[in-house]
């Protein structure tokens, strides 16, 4: 590697196929790296996605756990019983349903739980979503979410959720992230509208 | 080029040729990323890792790679090593992944790898140049912590998320919108180009005396 250019090769540098043929060998080692650490990963990220998505249901639910991965998946087959319309908690009875729709910058899914009667908003969480960091993306801090716990759901005009300070307003905006803000309610109030029509049908 | 020892890429990469404050490569991500220490501390770690490697990888290469096509090939090796990063993270590391989001991929497009894999790795030895991109990343992540911890501190509040001002504090909120982003690192960059000229000069005046 230390001598200078090798004259032997030059004119092999020089040929039409050999960059070609550079390229493809290159490119194929290095495919076969990342394919190989992709594969042998791929097992431990959905993992990691499902117990995620399981504490994030147990959040919403309000089901106490230590957050770690053990006692997210015990407390989850213990007090979790897997509707088809969404996850009921075993012991309050609240359903923890899925959500999912436009944000300001792409699409935002999450969970939300009401009630068993359906009176009452349980909580609120994110699992994606690509807001501003620092701005929008202040919709994960628990401040935020933690003002959705016990909301009436009140099923009348432009409900039941609201900002403050509009008339009837029942949880707070973030500041300096009007948008993300709107684009929550904008998904959560159809959904919540439909979900209790629908479950209420259901019944 | 006279052989290079890495006391002289250290000093090159964190100081005479700061890639953010002189070279002025990586302000996208020095924007974007340095509202937060904690954001800004992992960003450049990342940068850190793909640049040493990068720069390694090529300067290994580099006397196999035709010339009209090592832009190509510095592209498919820098790729290479930001995919790793990600499945790294989402793998081990998942709550940063998913702080981090886009950021990562962000990586590919910052010009330092880039720059310094067609300046320095092209040129010169594998270690040495593995050496360029640590000290060049460590420079770079140096200057995103002093504009994050300004942005932070008086946007937030907080530093790596712990709150430190008191309750009495009042958020400046431009300071975590982009604009603060660009005030702070032209102070930052000011600041530095002037202590950097005056240390020149104060240099070249004590030369001239002792001569």
């Amino acid at each position: 590697m230390t001598e200078g250019r090798d004259k032997a090769k030059r004119p092999l540098q020089e040929t039409y196929y050999y960059p070609v043929i550079f390229m493809v060998v290159v490119t194929v080692v290095f495919i076969s790296v990342l394919a190989y650490l992709n594969d042998s990963t791929r097992e431990t990220i959905k993992r990691a996605g499902e117990i995620k998505e399981r504490e994030s249901i147990l959040y919403v639910l309000g089901i106490e756990n230590d957050s770690s991965f053990d006692g997210i998946l015990a407390a989850y087959d213990e007090q979790v019983i897997e509707e088809d319309y969404g996850y009921v908690a075993q012991k309050t009875g609240d359903v923890a349903l899925f959500f999912s729709g436009s944000g300001l910058w792409g699409e935002m899914e999450g969970f939300i739980s009401i009630s068993g009667d359906m009176k009452t908003l349980e909580g609120l969480t994110f699992t994606t979503h690509s807001e501003t960091p620092g701005l929008g993306g202040r919709i994960d801090e628990l401040w935020f979410r933690e003002q959705f716990r016990g909301v009436a759901l009140d099923v009348a005009e432009g409900g039941p959720l609201v900002y403050r300070p509009e008339p009837g307003g029942n949880v707070d905006a973030i500041s300096g992230a009007t948008a993300t803000s709107k684009a929550v309610l904008k998904i959560l109030n159809p959904f919540l509208r439909d979900k209790i029509d629908e479950l209420k049908g259901g019944e | 080029m006279a052989k290079l020892k890495a006391r002289d890429v250290f000093i090159m990469g964190i100081w005479k040729e700061n890639p953010v404050v002189v070279q002025v490569l990586g302000i996208c991500s020095a924007l974007a990323v340095t509202n937060r220490m904690s954001n800004a501390f992992v960003m450049g770690v990342g940068l850190i890792f793909v640049t040493a490697f990068s720069e390694l990888t090529v300067s290994l290469l580099r006397r196999y790679t035709p010339k009209h096509i090592r832009m190509m090939v510095q592209v498919l090796i820098i790729s290479a090593f930001v995919i790793i990063v990600d499945i790294y993270l989402k793998a081990y590391l998942p709550t940063v992944s998913k702080a981090l989001g886009p950021y990562v991929g962000l990586i590919i497009t910052n010009c330092i790898i880039m720059g310094r894999c067609e300046v320095f790795a092209q040129k010169n030895r594998p270690v040495i140049s593995f050496l360029d991109g640590i000290f060049n990343g460590i420079g770079y992540t140096a200057v995103l912590l002093i504009v994050a911890f300004a942005r932070e501190l008086l946007g937030f509040g907080t530093l790596f998320g712990i709150p430190v001002m008191g309750s009495g504090w009042t958020n400046w909120v431009i300071m975590i919108m982009p604009p603060g982003a660009f005030f702070m690192l032209a102070l930052v960059v000011w600041g530095v180009n002037t202590l950097r000229d005056r240390r020149e000069i104060s240099e070249s005046a004590e030369e001239a005396k002792a001569r």
